[in-house]
């Protein structure tokens, strides 16, 4: 099984500054946690999940948000470190409001894990949307259920699996289905169901 | 002969009263002249006054003209100075400035901002002496470090940074926020975007295109975004965003069809861009009380 790595955010902030509050501000500030963050991206193994965990992480501003998640997810999506994948956790609506509002801008998307929930931060075509839905609520999936399940042609269904993929929203697998014949199995980026 | 120029300032020294002080600043004052700055008739300034002066004060100076400020007889004015540490930056030799103690109405004097270092302390400065609810706090955070870091991205010049505070209305608390550069200002800096724009004007439409639109010198889709939400932010808290640069200046948070409104164009030039908040303190209880889990719901 692939493993999770969790970035304490606070760790890196501290790193980066000298003060009492962890507070994401600045395109400079966002710009060297950038660095630090790809560094260890880099360092992770193929298929590794990067959580960023924002406890005790004060405001964030635009710039930085751009700076950090928009650069990273960007960079991620065009494939640049390989087959890795980002969360987000322990967001506040502050947190999350301005996130969003860059991951928009940037047409882009993230996942955010809480305890039972999770969430899409940045833009989602719905039926995209529904599709990860469908996998969060199973685990995992492959193009034949999913078809079954949402009443899609088969290559319609493969499409919506493999743009998810592409977004690195979920994890791809290769398996071998109960005719033996090769096919792809599609699963949550923790690998359990949310 | 020496040319001289004396200047009244208004008693009270504000973004509004700022454009007539200036005003009054003829237009072929050369090097080798001399500016002296009357103020004994004043009675109270603003952050923007004070970071607005210094500006003015060190763009005279650096086209070699004389400026001195002249606070004969009026020990409060000589106090208030060099309570938001005017003299520090900008030492005066006509009646020499001399204020002790701290003003209640300045939060943080002026703060010069040359580095994300610089941002970051004043932000926690800022957190330290305010008492605000979170949300409060990182929305406000945010209005901060996105206008003062625009100094580091885009003036090419040091700028500064000062905050004070005041009562608008009965309870109703302000924050005073003025972030100044004498720098290269917005037409400046987005000319090449605007280049079918009228020179007259250009001053004018970057900064309505800037605040509206998000425009950007930069190319990448989420540069310019800052300062729109930055406007957002501040009309939803109720607050309002003054911004000056060249000879334009807006006031206000309004819509954008009500924008002729508050745009001034063709107004006396100053270099740089010198942007004005008040953020409302609303009437939440503080940090600690949400901390304590005390009821906040009204009865």
């Amino acid at each position: 099984m692939a493993a999770v790595v969790t970035i304490q955010l606070k760790d890196v902030v501290r790193r980066q500054v000298k003060g009492r509050y962890y507070d994401l501000v600045t395109r400079q500030i966002g710009k060297s946690i950038f660095r630090h963050l790809e560094e260890k991206i880099a360092k992770a193994g193929s298929g590794t999940v990067i959580i960023l965990d924002f406890a005790d992480i004060g405001a964030i501003d635009y710039s930085c948000a751009d700076e950090i998640f928009a650069r990273l997810v960007r960079r991620l999506q065009l494939d640049e470190y390989g087959e890795k994948y980002l969360a987000l956790k322990g967001l506040s609506p502050h947190h999350k409001e301005n996130i969003d509002i860059v991951m928009e801008k940037n047409d882009l998307a993230v996942l955010v894990y809480e305890k039972r929930t999770w969430e899409v931060l940045g833009s989602l075509d719905n039926y995209l949307f529904q599709t990860l839905e469908a996998i969060m609520d199973a685990g995992q999936m492959s193009s034949p259920v999913l078809s079954q399940q949402l009443d899609l042609a088969l290559n319609t269904a493969s499409m919506r699996l493999r743009n998810l993929s592409k977004l690195r929203l979920v994890k791809k697998r290769p398996a071998t289905n109960d005719g033996g014949k090769r096919c792809f199995i599609y699963e949550t980026l923790t690998g359990r169901r949310n | 002969m020496t040319e001289s120029v004396r200047l009244t300032v208004p008693p009270v020294f504000t973004h509004n009263s700022f454009e007539y002080f200036l005003g009054q600043l003829p237009e072929g004052l050369s090097a080798g002249g001399c500016c002296v700055f009357d103020f004994r008739v004043v009675t109270g300034m603003t952050a923007f006054g004070v970071l607005s002066l210094l500006i003015l004060c060190e763009t005279l100076s650096s086209l070699g003209i004389k400026v001195s400020v002249d606070s004969r007889d009026n020990q409060p004015v000589k106090d208030m100075l060099a309570q938001w540490g005017f003299s520090q930056f900008f030492p005066q030799e006509e009646g020499a400035v001399s204020g002790q103690g701290h003003s209640s109405r300045i939060v943080l004097p002026i703060t010069p901002i040359q580095g994300e270092q610089d941002v970051y302390e004043v932000i926690s400065a800022l957190r330290d002496s305010i008492p605000m609810s979170p949300r409060q706090a990182t929305d406000l955070v945010v209005v901060v470090s996105e206008i003062a870091q625009n100094i580091m991205e885009h003036s090419s010049a040091k700028g500064y940074i000062a905050v004070g505070r005041h009562r608008r209305r009965a309870r109703q608390d302000m924050v005073d926020i003025c972030v100044a550069d004498g720098g290269v200002g917005m037409g400046q800096s987005l000319k090449e975007k605007l280049a079918y724009v009228d020179r007259r004007y250009l001053d004018s439409f970057a900064i309505y295109k800037a605040l509206y639109e998000g425009l950007s010198r930069h190319d990448e889709p989420g540069r310019g975004n800052g300062i729109v939400k930055t406007r957002e932010l501040v009309r939803k808290h109720g607050g309002r965003l003054s911004l000056r640069s060249g000879r334009a200046k807006i006031w206000g948070t309004v819509s954008f069809w009500q924008i002729e409104r508050v745009l001034k164009k063709q107004l006396c030039f100053l270099p740089g861009t010198q942007v004005h908040i008040e953020f409302p303190l609303s009437r939440e209880l503080p940090q600690y009380a949400e901390e304590l889990n005390l009821d906040t719901s009204p009865a």
